[in-house]
């Protein structure tokens, strides 16, 4: 970890702390430090902002009441992203608003043969960035976890709850279904 | 060349979304772009990942920011008692708060942005590179003068800059003198301005080290005794592979370096004091990590032109000790592309360099292999069964001979080896001796039955 990085996650920290003793100033900062990334990601969950709005003020509400329980194991980041993790899961799954289940996620079609790779890197940014937004919401949370996010595999798997194999096979799982849907995009213009 | 079977392959595979989203460790980074360079398989699953990494950091761009009454509802949420955080006592929140209603904590920011506008105005009617080496607001500032420096169309720009190379980064003061030399890069734009071509050649007193790097569109040639390559040339199709080393071409193009460091979600940059370098007074930019997770890179950009003076790179991790480099540009000529010189943009590698070849796991003899043989199988999957091709081949392609077979496989790789023939990367003889050896290989490859790994 940088010098840089260090010191964030101290002051990151200490925010925690403070919250935990009731300091709203402390929440607010914490929000004005993560509040952006946790909307991003949740946004990657549900295309409804309203929802994800309010998924965010529901992570935050958690982030004030459990803040308490927090005992520096993780990243106060990585704790942070489980709880907008559960958040999202819980309430999108009790509103039965579709979000892939993990036996959906490890379950998908047989793999295309192998030399679909270029497939992917030969198709502009932004069209795969429209193609990635017709995968699974589930699909796109790995993604946006490691790519956007940048944490490794163990931080991704201690926010979503799983073990760091189901990590790779999910994100394996990702590059599948946007080739998948590259290769069909590919056909329908040919 | 890499065994198709290499023990490594598997786990380094795993990497490369990592190594794509640029979160390795520097030692993990070091084993798989050293892997890269030998597995072209990898590079092809390397540049899907990377396309994902840009297509998802796009898709995150485009996300809307979250209304204010996000955080407001909040506030009014967890100000009910019944909310209240469960630990402790509430503490005094301090004078931000007054009788409920928080101060706006952003006055003096928004005093300080608000003046700063107005001095970035006065400075753009001034003209700002007159004044006397204002101190910049932010790194950023810095950053977009000097991102907005562009070379003039079709014209090629000559760099040079001293170069003192530390080695044991961790403690400079107990070496005793740095490998010195000079870096040599030249810079080409098209007619749009944009830059096609560069090429960069460093030469340093110890050990007479050379080495050349040539990037031309998306190709890049590189020549690199001193790296696990040897005397030997490598050609790639992807800009990023380069050889291991600390200072790509891109970073002693100061406007280039700017650009990258003023996209969204840039992190760990920082301006720190003015300074006065070779008699010009610079602005200082601290970068840690940026394409080079490992490093920190301090960037001096001339305070009055924006133009880069030089730059230094030092290891961010005490325990990984990396060489400490301090560059110094010495001089910056621009003359039209047609006036440079012959060999401007060429790997000048000694004749009797060898070209490293693709290895059985080449994305390009995957496609020639399901394309002459008529099949979806891959060629990978075929060589680990230990069949031998030909025959697995023969199966849905009965007429095709060994020639043909032969033929399609190296068709790619003869292609990448006329490109660069062509644009004097390499010597006709080079070319000649590579087609031969990678003949000789392929026709053991594709006949040969082996044992199943």
């Amino acid at each position: 970890m940088s010098g840089t990085t260090t010191q964030q996650a101290t002051v990151d920290t200490q925010l925690v702390g403070r919250i935990a003793r009731g300091d709203q100033d402390a929440l607010s900062e914490l929000y004005e430090r993560h509040g952006r990334a946790l909307f991003h990601y949740l946004f990657q969950l549900t295309p409804d902002r309203s929802v994800a709005e309010e998924l965010l003020q529901d992570t935050m509400v958690a982030v004030w009441k459990s803040a308490h329980t927090f005992r520096g194991r993780s990243r106060v980041e990585t704790w942070l992203f489980g709880v907008a993790q559960r958040q999202a899961h819980n309430t999108l799954r009790r509103r039965g608003i579709p979000l892939a289940e993990r036996a959906d996620l490890e379950a998908l079609p047989s793999p295309l043969p192998q030399p679909e790779e270029a497939l992917l890197a030969g198709i502009a940014h932004d069209e795969l960035a429209s193609l990635l937004r017709r995968v699974s919401p589930g699909h796109r949370e790995i993604v946006h976890l490691i790519f956007v996010r940048q944490l490794s595999y163990q931080e991704s798997a201690d926010i979503l709850d799983v073990p760091v194999g189901t990590v790779k096979s999910r994100l394996s799982m990702a590059k599948r279904a946007l080739r998948a849907l590259a290769s069909l995009q590919k056909e329908t213009e040919s | 060349m890499i065994p198709v079977t290499h023990p490594e392959h598997g786990r380094l595979a795993e990497l490369m979304p990592l190594y794509a989203a640029d979160t390795l460790d520097p030692s993990s980074r070091d084993l798989v772009r050293a892997h890269i360079q030998r597995c072209p398989a990898c590079r092809g699953d390397l540049a899907a990942w990377e396309a994902i990494s840009a297509a998802s950091r796009i898709l995150a761009q485009e996300a809307p920011d979250p209304s204010p009454r996000v955080m407001e509802q909040v506030l009014a949420a967890t100000n009910s008692s019944s909310l209240a955080a469960p630990q402790a006592p509430r503490v005094t929140a301090g004078l931000r708060t007054l009788g409920g209603r928080r101060l706006p904590r952003r006055i003096s920011l928004r005093v300080s942005s608000a003046l700063a506008a107005v001095l970035l105005l006065l400075a753009a009617l001034l003209g700002y590179r007159e004044l006397t080496s204002p101190a910049p607001v932010s790194a950023q500032t810095v950053l977009l003068r000097a991102a907005a420096i562009h070379l003039p169309a079709d014209s090629a720009e000559h760099l040079t800059f001293r170069v003192s190379v530390y080695s044991g980064a961790a403690n400079r003061s107990t070496v005793a003198t740095p490998n010195v030399g000079r870096a040599d890069l030249w810079i080409e734009s098209d007619a749009s301005g944009e830059v096609i071509d560069s090429a960069q050649t460093l030469i340093l007193a110890k050990k007479h080290f050379f080495s050349s790097f040539v990037q031309s569109g998306a190709t890049t040639y590189s020549y690199d005794p001193e790296g696990k390559g040897g005397n030997s040339i490598a050609i790639s199709p992807e800009s990023r592979y380069d050889p291991i080393w600390l200072v790509p071409n891109h970073m002693f193009d100061g406007a280039a370096v700017a650009r990258t460091l003023t996209a969204p979600n840039q992190q760990g940059v920082q301006l720190l004091p003015q300074q006065t370098i070779d008699g010009h007074v610079v602005d200082v930019v601290q970068v840690d990590g940026g394409d080079r997770p490992a490093l920190r890179t301090t960037l001096y950009y001339d305070a009055r032109t924006y133009v880069l003076r030089g730059f230094d790179t030092s290891g961010l991790d005490s325990s990984y000790p990396l060489p400490e480099w301090q560059v110094r540009l010495t001089s910056a000529t621009t003359i039209p592309a047609s006036d440079a010189p012959p060999h401007a943009f060429t790997l000048n590698a000694p004749a009797d360099a060898t070209i490293q070849l693709p290895g059985p796991d080449f994305s390009g003899f995957a496609a020639a292999f399901q394309s002459e043989c008529h099949t979806t199988l891959n060629l990978k999957a075929v060589l680990g069964s230990g069949q031998a091709p030909l025959s697995v081949c023969r199966r849905d392609n009965p007429a095709v001979t060994e020639m043909q077979l032969l033929e399609a496989l190296i068709a790619p790789t003869q292609h990448d080896l006329e490109v660069a023939r062509a644009a004097g990367q390499i010597t006709v003889t080079q070319e000649q001796w590579a087609l031969s050896d990678l003949w000789a290989e392929l026709t053991t490859l594709v006949t040969t039955q082996r044992a199943r790994e």
